[in-house]
């Protein structure tokens, strides 16, 4: 529809009448919501890893993409050499279960980081109000944010599940053998990851809807996921009684990591939740309570924010 | 002339007796009007209601009561739908500083309904119709007010509306940048055929752009009046002469004519209520008759600040539609 517009090399004239090839109307197709909502999820996402973005604001998303799918990288190399190390025995390296606590540190890096770079320019900016105008409802808007970092933290959370699943496949002499018995796991690493990304990417999103200052923001959601593990331990070693132990609720980094251990079948690490001794279907309920929630607290944000 | 929409050859705009309040504050009191295609001034003080009447228009606050059709759209429970045949200019800045004006507009044009591909060929088309070269591809944080106006503007009219809404779009321009804005809109509205509701205190920008009016107060309607009403020729002829005037003034009442007051004798000019008639003719031959030096003969217009204003000072009883 533009051909020839290009070709037109610059001039002068701030009034750009010799660019002036007429206005063109437009007869084509007009998508609707579920296009827009699309549109601001990919916009999101890409913006999350920094995609078509200065190389400055890659650096970050990189590092958290790269040192989990690295430590993978080194299990699957001491599963494959293990023998020349001495390790005779690989179950005691880690596995699936133990990606989540490993991992989970570069997720919250993550949305401190890009939840605030998500919500708040557009705020701050007063952009909302081009965006409200437009084929979408205010609720699009903050489901396709919550969408989207949500997806980046799943991915980040499952690239070192796929590289022990294919170095695992790759390792073993009988491959069909080995997929079945990865293909095991996968239920478990699927449900953990998903609910961790959403209750995670929630929690950030919410406290960047609120705090509109980038680097306010940031800090806050590292103290959100920082803080409370340390009043809960405190509290833990107090030994207040029964009823303290329910304190290791309020801190979404142990409630998270019960879910995922309740996922697969294992022992909640030495923690808080170990010490509190609750059982794990508690922390799946708390974590459910917690991605739910703050999806509802965005919506809600969203649907009242000023624009 | 424009189809309103696809779907629906109802009015532009309707609407009955649409009252909204805020907390403590009636923005809009059953305000009942009717927008036909066109470039229509809404004019108002600050405060009389334009923004929130824009807004609900959009579909972007719900009335209180009442009832509102945009393009046959209820714009409250339609939103989406209708928006993808209305452009919007809000009256604040409203631009992301960190990305360029061409990702910008693109994105816009998508989130409007526009398949990617025509999203990025409008996005072309349309920063250069509103004047942006090569800055299109930088950041929009080192653009001037009158670029970054551009392109609000651009981000507007990407999806190619029926409707263009702008909320003050000449906000913090200085007076070239007012008019070339001013001159991009009158351009949008004739040439592109877009149909264009703008809101502005300011009457001088009406009375350049716009061909209808549509005057709002205290969140009431003043008048709804196609333009040429507002600056009508006035019954009133004003003859203005070297010297001599008494005697002009009296050889013109041999000859019966009625003069009107005002017509002073510090001035050297005489007032001629017209009545209806003509009488051209009978002032020149007066003046030569009398030997007198004239200087010129003109009929009156209205300005659009003597209306309004004198429609502000009746405005209880002007409250209903013309």
């Amino acid at each position: 529809m533009t051909a020839g517009g290009d070709r037109v090399t610059a001039g002068p004239g701030p009034t750009g009448s010799i660019y002036d090839i007429g206005y063109r109307g437009y007869d084509g197709p007009r998508l609707g919501r579920r296009h827009a909502f699309v549109t601001l999820f990919v916009q999101a996402l890409r913006a999350t890893f920094g995609v078509g973005r200065s190389g400055r604001a890659k650096v970050l998303p990189a590092f958290c993409l790269a040192l989990p799918a690295l430590t993978a990288l080194v299990i699957v190399a001491f599963s494959a050499f293990g023998s020349r190390f001495g390790i005779s025995d690989l179950r005691v390296l880690p596995g699936h279960p133990d990606m989540a606590g490993a991992v989970g540190v570069f997720a919250t890096l993550l949305v401190a980081v890009q939840a605030p770079e998500l919500l708040g320019r557009d705020v701050r900016y007063r952009v909302l109000s081009l965006y409200f105008s437009r084929a979408l409802l205010r609720i699009d808007y903050a489901l396709a944010k919550l969408a989207a970092l949500s997806a980046a933290v799943l991915i980040i959370l499952l690239v070192p599940h796929v590289i022990l699943t294919v170095g695992a496949v790759l390792l073993t002499p009988d491959v069909l053998g080995g997929l079945g018995r990865e293909a095991r796991w996968w239920p478990a690493i699927l449900g953990s990851t998903i609910l961790t990304a959403i209750a995670t990417a929630g929690v950030a999103l919410v406290i960047a809807a609120f705090i509109s200052r980038r680097a306010y923001a940031t800090v806050a959601i590292f103290g959100v996921f920082i803080v409370p593990a340390i009043i809960v331990g405190v509290i833990l070693a107090l030994q207040l009684g029964e009823a303290s132990r329910y304190v290791v609720l309020l801190d979404p980094g142990t409630v998270l990591d019960a879910a995922n251990a309740w996922f697969f079948g294992v022992a909640p690490g030495p923690g808080a939740w170990s010490i509190a001794d609750l059982p794990l279907s508690l922390g799946l309920a708390a974590s459910i309570v917690i991605a739910v929630g703050a999806s509802a607290i965005l919506v809600q944000r969203y649907r009242t924010i000023a624009a | 002339m424009l189809e309103p929409s696809p779907e629906n050859p109802a009015p532009l705009i309707h609407v009955e007796a649409l009252t909204k309040r805020f907390p403590g504050v009636v923005a809009l009191d059953a305000l009942s009007l009717d927008i036909a295609p066109g470039i229509v001034g809404l004019v108002g003080a600050n405060g009389a209601g334009k923004s929130t009447l824009l807004k609900i228009l959009l579909g972007l606050l719900a009335p209180t009561s009442g009832l509102v059709q945009v393009m046959g759209y209820v714009p409250w429970t339609q939103g989406t739908l209708l928006r993808r045949y209305v452009g919007y200019m809000p009256e604040h800045p409203a631009l992301p500083p960190d990305i360029s004006a061409t990702e910008f507009v693109a994105n816009a044009g998508q989130l409007s309904g526009l398949p990617a591909k025509a999203a990025r060929e409008r996005t072309a088309d349309v920063l250069r119709h509103v004047g942006l070269a090569e800055e299109r591809y930088r950041p929009i944080g080192g653009y001037s007010t009158g670029m970054r106006q551009r392109v609000q503007l651009a981000q507007a009219i990407v999806h190619d509306p029926r409707l263009l809404l702008l909320d003050e779009p000449t906000n913090g321009l200085d007076p070239a940048g007012r008019d070339e804005m001013l001159g991009l809109i009158r351009r949008t509205g004739t040439e592109f055929g877009i149909a264009i509701v703008l809101a502005s205190h300011l009457l001088g920008e009406i009375e350049a752009v716009c061909d209808h009016l549509v005057a709002i107060d205290g969140g009431r309607l003043l008048r709804a009046a196609p333009m040429a009403e507002f600056t009508a020729e006035t019954g009133i002829l004003t003859v203005e002469v070297e010297e001599g005037r008494d005697l002009l003034a009296a050889g013109l009442v041999a000859r019966g004519l009625r003069l009107l007051d005002g017509s002073s004798a510090h001035d050297r000019t005489v007032r001629i209520a017209l009545d209806g008639g003509a009488p051209f003719d009978i002032v020149r031959d007066t003046v030569a008759d009398l030997g007198l030096p004239l200087i010129r003969m003109e009929r009156g217009r209205h300005s659009l600040e003597d209306l309004f204003r004198d429609d502000l000072s009746a405005a209880p009883a002007a409250g209903e539609r013309p």
